[in-house]
């Protein structure tokens, strides 16, 4: 099927298999690999994409359900700077290995789009389904609250 | 194997009147999609229904809250007038999985995969909603939210039909939802209980069960009898299963839950 799907910015029209998911299409078709595939089932969270504003997990998702809807992925926020939120997880060691960190910012970042002085719990809750292995949370947490305050700075 | 959006109920019945039989809904995909993922083998004609309007509808009635198969978790546990008029499918919606999973799970893709342990099923079931389920020839009927599981995985619903809202009736009571037992990957474990005009009992068995004994005794003085009629319930339910020493102890917990939040909206 022919789909039409804004992508960081920019329209793209692509021809996707009924069932490719959208992990699939913005990882393998448009080369966006911060898109990470951990655990395919919805648990995971380094898949999450920011689809019309709200966070979903693109392995969940198919890529002929996103015709006329606009994506983010990590390469769409940052521009001749880092994101302040991208900035703040690397000033708080937010950051071991790295594959949680794409899905974690852009959980975040929904959530302050939509919140942008949000308390410690409502941080907590809006990172529920993003799983880290390496930082134990606290940092990310610590990252999110001050990348706020950041943002509502700049 | 084939695509397509409907986006109306005219064109969602064109296409099942012509895919008669290997047609497939999709809406959020947090079920569908990780089955077709596990069996590549499957090639089935897809329908997203996630943007068909009529099924996106979250209404007041004369006697009654409407609530479109499509609209999501995240929109029921935001919504002032559920909040108002279905605690329990609030408080469900508000448990379900992650955010992520909350901005795409539907309640419809919920009530039609019919797994035992779905939560929006339970909190329908208590608060004795009707499904408004319609035909590919646009005919239609209203069947208790109950009776539409007939096993794990199955529906009387069948590929020519499709649930298209669910009517929950005014007047069922205080209402609310509690569960242990979140994640997907510890279902076993999993257990709710959720009141409305019905005290049921979710994942014990392919529908929720009523508890009508701990119903009555929910009114009553003793917190004890109350308890010891919900252990009652889950040893009937489940007498041989492996998770019934932990569900019997588990709903306790759960009824205590009920039993002081019940306290604090009635003070
Ligand atoms: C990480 C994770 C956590 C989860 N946590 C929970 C939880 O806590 N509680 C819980 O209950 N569930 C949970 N789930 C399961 C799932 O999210 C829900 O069952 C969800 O509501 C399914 O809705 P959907 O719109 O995604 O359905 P889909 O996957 O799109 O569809 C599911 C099934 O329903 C059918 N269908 C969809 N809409 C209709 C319709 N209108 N008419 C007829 N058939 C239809 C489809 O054909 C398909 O067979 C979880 C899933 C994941 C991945
Ligand atoms: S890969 Fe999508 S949630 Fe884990
Ligand atoms: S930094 Fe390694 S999983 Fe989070």
């Amino acid at each position: 099927m022919k789909i039409s799907i804004t992508v960081n910015g920019r329209l793209h029209e692509a021809d996707v298999a009924p069932t490719t998911r959208l992990v699939d299409l913005l990882r393998n078709g448009l080369g966006l690999t911060s898109v990470k595939e951990g655990c395919s089932e919805g648990e995971c969270g380094a898949c999450t994409v920011i689809v019309d504003g709200k966070a979903v997990t693109s392995c969940t998702t198919l890529a002929f359900q996103m015709d006329g809807k606009s994506v983010t992925t990590l390469e769409g926020i940052a521009e001749e700077t880092l994101h302040p939120l991208q900035q703040a997880f690397i000033d708080h060691d937010a950051v071991q290995c790295g594959f949680c960190t794409p899905g974690m910012i852009l959980s975040a970042k929904a959530l302050l789009d939509a919140n942008p002085h949000p308390t410690r719990d409502e941080v907590c809750r809006a990172l529920e389904g993003n799983l880290c292995r390496c930082t134990g949370y606290l940092p990310i947490v610590e990252a999110v609250l001050d990348g706020a305050e950041r943002l509502s700075r700049s | 194997m084939t695509a397509a959006v409907a986006r109306t109920l005219e064109e969602l019945r064109a296409r099942l009147a012509e895919g008669r039989g290997k047609a497939c809904l999709i809406a959020g995909g947090t079920d569908l999609v990780l089955h077709l993922h596990e069996h590549p083998d499957e090639e089935p004609d897809l329908i997203d229904i996630s943007s068909l309007e009529a099924m996106r509808i979250l209404e007041k009635h004369p006697g009654e809250t409407l609530v479109g198969a499509a609209v999501t978790f995240a929109e029921i546990e935001a919504s002032p007038l559920l909040q108002e008029k279905a605690q329990a499918l609030v408080m469900a919606a508000a448990s379900m999985g992650s955010t992520q999973i909350r901005n795409r799970a539907t309640l419809g893709g919920n009530v039609a995969n019919a797994s035992a342990a779905a939560d929006g099923t339970a909190a329908l079931c208590a608060l004795d909603a009707q499904a408004l389920v319609e035909d590919y020839q646009g005919r239609q009927e209203r069947l208790p939210v109950g009776a539409l599981v007939t096993a794990p995985g199955k529906t009387v619903l069948g590929p020519d039909r499709f649930l298209l809202a669910f009517a929950i009736p005014d007047g069922t009571g205080p209402s609310a939802f509690f569960k242990v037992g979140s994640r997907r990957a510890v279902a076993i474990s999993k257990l709710s209980l959720a009141l409305g005009r019905h005290l049921v009992l979710g994942s014990l068995a392919p529908s929720p069960v009523r508890a009508e004994k701990a119903q009555a005794l929910l009114a009553g003085p003793s917190r004890e009898a109350f308890l010891d009629a919900l252990t009652e319930a889950v040893e009937r339910a489940i007498p041989t299963r492996a998770s019934l020493a932990y569900k019997r102890v588990a709903v306790r917990g759960l009824g205590d839950d009920l039993w002081r939040h019940l306290k604090e909206v009635r003070s």
